[in-house]
């Protein structure tokens, strides 16, 4: 990065908070906005002349001009999926740490276990479990939350631990019980790191939901399977499109959780501008 | 004062229940093969309003004989009764305070909600303990903390987050307050205030206190008995009783009587490092 334009704080003079606050808005979306713009015009360029290979931009928005309702729809399918799936394999996962960090013999039993179904690549559990659970929404919710089972355990889990142990000397000496200590000390020392966790896991649980459309459409007819049968009817424009709206689905849930965590965690150091 | 010096001199053993008594304490780290005893043989009285500083070497088990007192560490050996309870029950009773080394607030709480804390946990009390619970925001104006009682602990400086520390074990009255090193972390000139401030909250409530430290000018300000240890093993060297008048400020320091004790406890560790055992 060179050069601060405008942060200088005696350059801003009249309204020094409401300038800053501007710079550093500018600061923060230029370069990015002015990279996708790169990206998208040389897209661009290079599908003007290679047609067969890559639809142009304004082919790909005129699929959501054109079906509205079907991106919608379809959308909405692979969210659900997602968001199920995250959710109960995240919650899980985080019952699961609770016990492991009462219970080291637990762990010692269980966490191998975790990290097979971890390293076990999800595509090829996905037919397995399409034949055992069929067609419908049960085994993308499973792949959904098996792809972010892991990750989520194991943050969660050092998490519990990261409370300093003169604080939980000082809750010992107050007579708190396990439960006290968990609710009052553990849980809100993990919660910077299950949202570090949620910020990795909800896009993966977006992969999870799209390899097991790939795997068998069936009932549920998300972006997934809409990608499938538009490649196999040589559809670029609708695959493209389906990338795109899964991007911006991505983009939601990351920002999403990066709001709640600000507003939840102002406490945390991950929350608070360096400049303070 | 002609109270304090009647409480020194007369050394006729209070009932037991009145105090503290720390007897024959041993304690040993370790496993079976390779035990190192830390602490050994250790006893001690300390009786109701005295302030009672643990003083020695690093590695003299000063630090887990504090923590046996608090309920921390079980010892091998010897027990701990708190005005006649067992330090199981003085910790359900909410009788003992305790303030380590770093100040432990809970960074997500403001400075009033981490003194609540102790009212909010093991709540199945008696009323006994209700009514001697005090209210936070009084005593956290008390300390000079009533500006910041809605800021968060990061917002404050090592020596007020220390304060803070300090009136959470206080919420509850406690019989005994056990402070482990509390000052160790602030640079000199926190320190010397907060020392200041710990002396003049002493002075006006003259709780029971066991404090441990490795400044022996901080000791002999603030103490009535010094216990000088030695390590390994830890075990108490001597006994010395500060006869300074209280209440002491901030001439104290300066005067001949200050220097007289300071020069005898420097002595006295110099022994222990002489001797290694």
């Amino acid at each position: 990065m060179t050069g601060a334009p405008g942060n200088d704080p005696q350059s801003a003079s009249v309204n020094p908070k409401k300038s800053r606050w501007r710079a550093m808005g500018m600061q923060m979306w230029i370069p990015p906005l002015v990279c996708f713009g790169v990206i998208v015009l040389a897209w661009q360029l290079y599908a003007v002349h290679n047609a067969y290979v890559i639809p142009t931009v304004p082919q790909i928005v005129d699929q959501f001009r054109t079906q509205p309702g079907l991106y919608w729809h379809d959308m909405l399918i692979t969210l659900q999926e997602a968001v199920v799936g995250a959710s109960c394999g995240m919650a899980a996962a985080f019952l699961l740490a609770v016990l492991m960090s009462r219970n080291r013999v637990l762990e010692r039993s269980l966490m191998p276990l975790a990290v097979v179904l971890n390293v076990t690549p999800i595509v090829a559990i996905a037919p397995g479990l399409v034949v055992a659970f069929g067609f419908g929404f049960t085994p993308k919710y499973i792949i959904a939350g098996v792809i972010v089972f892991f990750p989520f355990l194991v943050n969660a889990l050092v998490g519990l631990r990261s409370p300093d142990p003169e604080v939980h000397d000082v809750f010992i000496t107050l007579y708190a019980s396990r439960w006290e200590v968990l609710w009052h000390l553990e849980l809100p020392s993990c919660l910077p790191y299950l949202f570090a966790a949620a910020r990795i896991c909800l896009p993966l649980s977006l992969i999870g939901a799209v390899v097991a459309e790939f795997s068998a459409a069936g009932e549920t007819t998300g972006l997934g399977s809409l990608i499938q049968t538009s490649a196999n009817q040589a559809d670029l424009k609708a695959v493209y499109a389906s990338v795109v709206v899964l991007a911006l689905l991505g983009i939601g849930m990351t920002s999403s959780i990066v709001m709640l965590q600000r507003r939840l965690l102002s406490w945390h150091s991950s929350s608070r501008t360096r400049s303070q | 004062m002609s109270d304090y010096a009647a409480r020194l001199v007369n050394d006729v053993a209070a009932a037991d229940d009145d105090g503290v008594s720390i007897r024959g304490i041993w304690k040993a780290f370790g496993n079976e093969n390779d035990r190192t005893a830390v602490v050994e043989d250790i006893n001690l009285r300390i009786r109701r309003g005295q302030f009672v500083t643990l003083i020695g070497p690093s590695g003299c088990g000063k630090s887990t004989l504090l923590r046996i007192v608090a309920g921390l560490i079980k010892p091998d050996r010897g027990s701990v009764s708190i005005y006649g309870e067992t330090v199981c029950h003085a910790a359900a009773s909410k009788h003992i305070g305790f303030v380590p080394q770093t100040p432990a607030l809970l960074p997500w709480r403001t400075v009033i909600e981490n003194v609540k804390l102790p009212l909010q946990i093991n709540k199945r009390s008696s009323s006994e303990r209700d009514r001697r619970s005090s209210d936070p925001r009084e005593l956290l104006e008390s300390f000079g903390l009533g500006g910041v009682l809605n800021l968060r602990p990061h917002e404050l400086s090592g020596g007020m987050q220390q304060r803070v520390a300090i009136a959470r074990a206080f919420v509850f009255d406690p019989m005994i307050l056990l402070m482990d090193e509390p000052f160790s972390a602030l640079d000199e000139f926190a320190r010397e205030a907060q020392r200041r401030g710990l002396l003049e909250l002493w002075q006006s409530n003259q709780k029971t206190v066991l404090f441990v430290t490795h400044s022996v000018a901080e000791a002999v300000e603030l103490s009535d008995v010094i216990v000088v240890m030695s390590s390994q093993p830890g075990r108490i060297r001597t006994v010395i009783p500060v006869n300074l008048p209280r209440p002491r400020g901030n001439f104290v320091e300066n005067s001949a009587a200050f220097h007289l004790v300071e020069a005898e406890v420097r002595g006295r560790l110099r022994n222990t490092w002489g001797q290694p055992e």
